[in-house]
């Protein structure tokens, strides 16, 4: 299934080339979840904020389906 | 270290020690705690018997980074309550290395009359006929002080809308460049400024005075671990310096609270045009600067400047709330016009939060439609033209609403809220309500203790624990403003022995131990001089409350209400 994945903060330094208006296209297994996700873009090890689903937080590692928009953040402080 | 008062009855000024009771107070804690001393709370905010107070942070002057954070106070025309409005540039580190712990202003001029107030490298104040600057903008003033007074001074100064005296009048003040375009911005005190008769404060900046620090040595080895700790902060080290704080946008607008269209939604679906990304996209592809240095003594440099498609100046800084006010909040998903709005705002002497609001309530009302940023552009030209429609847009968001006898307001104590909706949010709830400054964000910021994800243990749509964590962050809030510290500072705090540090470096300019309890007991004070004011100028538990909308009308895509009871939000100053 392809998953199309938005990287916000400085995230997006991480990726040469990476595309503002569409993101990342990325391949994975059928049933895969976010921790796949997270780990096939290599970013298991960072620090990331929330992750949302289709505009919605997800906590956890919920699967994911054909076509599904994640977002991924960083944590922020604000005030 | 020398409070000086300026009588503009007479134009008179005076200069005094600091009373030995205001020891260790700078900023907030020092405007709050003389206005509850010395302003009758009944008076008119816009006559005499109301005081303008300027003061630099605690620490401001010294040699720790981003502390160049300056309070203006006073009875607030747009809430009636007591107000400290916090602004950043370089006028905190000017006066505060003059040797100035505050400047007092008094009285009122003869109708009519208008002057400036210059501070020389001696630290010798003196009122100066200012008829020639009346009624203008603050970009233009700026250059004409500075030509006459030299480069080398800051200016703090009121566009036409101040000199109005219009509610939601900033007061402005040069940023690391000279510009004007950093703003007191909340509550309206560009209006007592105006009713003062008091166009600017011409600082210069050559001080070499600063208050003497009680050990030198370890004020040093704090200060200077501390600021390595900002520096390795992910998000003020690296995030802040490359997006600003427009990179708020992406994650609160995810989090379905980023009041759009008159707070009718909590998603934009323009957000990603004119998110922190777009933002230093833009910035970057047209020339402008994106890294930029707002304020003295900052290692940061989250502060941006705007360029347009032929790489000329529109403002600076473009920040996270004005991108919302101007943008998501009226429906406008143009940068362009969003950086033309911030100019406006900054140069006619505006709140930009206020502002926008203001223009959200009449779109809202059916005046002109959501998303038009011309229109926007032109009711706020008309504020600083100051017609009769400008003056209404001028007297902030309930007074459009009682125009248009429209029902969304979204206002606290009479002053807007800010980028983040109490509905998605339930810990913003209290601290809107609660807060002796009206609808503010920075008096207790509590978005990162409501998502699990930014360290929270709070469900952010249920009641528990949010009391505890407003009052807890507006506790600390106001003693972090006291001391004139940067809020995106605040990642020292956060480092391990980073509040540590900061005990020690206030100790170290005391001369006595200062740890955390000291820490509570000022926050403590400053709040309870504040709620103090606000009760004996006529303030009760009912005016800790949310507008009606919040509690009744469901905020897409949650679709969720305020659920803090009144109990509750009464339980939040149990001291």
């Amino acid at each position: 299934m392809l998953v199309q994945v938005t990287l916000y903060g400085t995230l997006r330094k991480r990726f040469a080339g990476y595309d503002a208006v569409n993101g990342l296209s990325v391949q994975l297994q059928a049933g895969a979840g976010v921790k796949a996700l997270i780990a096939r873009l290599g970013l298991a090890e960072v620090r990331l904020g929330f992750i949302s689903v289709d505009g919605r937080i997800v906590h956890g590692d919920v699967p994911l389906h054909d076509g599904a928009r994640v977002r991924i953040f960083q944590p922020i402080f604000g005030g | 270290m020398k409070v000086i008062r300026v009588d503009m009855t007479t134009q008179t000024i005076t200069e005094e020690a600091p009373p030995a009771e205001y020891a260790g107070l700078g900023g907030r804690g020092l405007t709050s705690t003389l206005i509850d001393a010395e302003v009758p709370a009944a008076c008119d905010p816009l006559g005499p018997e109301n005081k303008l107070i300027f003061a630099p942070g605690y620490l401001s002057g010294t040699t720790l980074i981003n502390t160049s954070r300056f309070s203006v106070g006073a009875k607030s025309p747009l809430t009636g309550g007591i107000k400290e409005s916090n602004v950043g540039g370089t006028v905190a580190a000017d006066l505060a290395r003059l040797g100035v712990t505050a400047v007092v202003v008094e009285g009122q001029a003869p109708a009519g009359a208008l002057y400036l107030l210059k501070i020389d490298a001696a630290a010798n104040a003196q009122l100066i006929d200012a008829a020639a600057y009346k009624g203008m903008r603050t970009y233009g003033l700026v250059k004409e002080l500075k030509a006459a007074h030299g480069e080398k001074n800051s200016v703090t100064g009121i566009g036409p809308a101040g000199e109005c005296q219009m509610a939601i009048a900033s007061i402005q003040t040069t940023d690391f460049d000279g510009r004007p375009c950093r703003a007191a911005g909340r509550g309206g005190l560009g209006a007592v400024m105006g009713a003062k008769g008091l166009k600017a404060l011409v600082v210069d900046q050559g001080g070499k005075n600063p208050d003497p620090l009680a050990d030198p040595e370890a004020f040093k080895a704090s200060a200077k671990a501390y600021a390595q700790a900002v520096k390795a902060d992910e998000f003020s080290g690296e995030i802040l310096p490359e997006l600003g704080t427009a990179v708020l946008v992406g994650p609160i607008n995810e989090a379905g609270a980023l009041p759009t269209r008159n707070a009718t939604q909590g998603q934009f679906e323009g957000a990603e045009k004119i998110s922190g990304e777009t933002l230093a996209q833009t910035i970057k592809a047209r020339g402008g600067k994106t890294t930029h240095k707002g304020c003295a003594n900052c290692i940061i440099n989250c502060s941006n400047e705007y360029v347009d498609k032929d790489g000329g100046y529109v403002t600076s800084s473009l920040e996270y709330e004005t991108i919302w006010s101007m943008g998501a909040m009226i429906g406008n998903d143009d940068l362009d016009a969003i950086a033309r709005l911030d100019f406006l705002c900054d140069d006619i002497g505006l709140d930009t939060i206020s502002t926008g609001v203001a223009v959200a309530v009449a779109m809202d009302a059916g005046h002109k439609p959501f998303g038009d940023g011309a229109a926007a552009i032109a009711m706020v030209e008309e504020i600083g033209k100051g017609t009769e429609f400008g003056r209404i847009l001028g007297a902030g968001p309930a007074a459009v609403g009682k125009h248009f006898n429209h029902h969304r307001v979204p206002v606290m104590k009479n002053q807007s809220m800010a980028a983040y909706d109490p509905r998605a949010l339930q810990g913003m709830a209290v601290t809107y309500a609660t807060s002796p400054m009206g609808g503010d964000h920075t008096a207790g910021w509590v978005v990162d203790k409501n998502l699990e994800a930014f360290g929270g243990t709070l469900d952010r749509f249920s009641a528990e624990g949010q009391v505890e964590a407003s009052r807890d962050t507006q506790i600390h809030m106001a003693a972090v403003d006291t001391m004139g510290l940067c809020d995106f500072a605040q990642s020292g705090l956060a480092a391990e022995g980073g509040f540590d540090h900061f005990m020690r470096m206030i100790s170290a300019k005391l001369g006595r131990p200062f740890d955390s309890a000291d820490w509570q007991a000022l926050g403590r004070r400053v709040l309870k001089a504040e709620r103090d004011f606000n009760r004996r100028a006529g303030f009760t538990n009912q005016d800790d409350r949310l507008p009606r909308m919040f509690y009744e009308e469901p905020l897409p895509p949650h679709n969720k209400v305020v659920v803090v009871s009144d109990a509750q939000m009464d339980a939040t100053f149990d001291f």
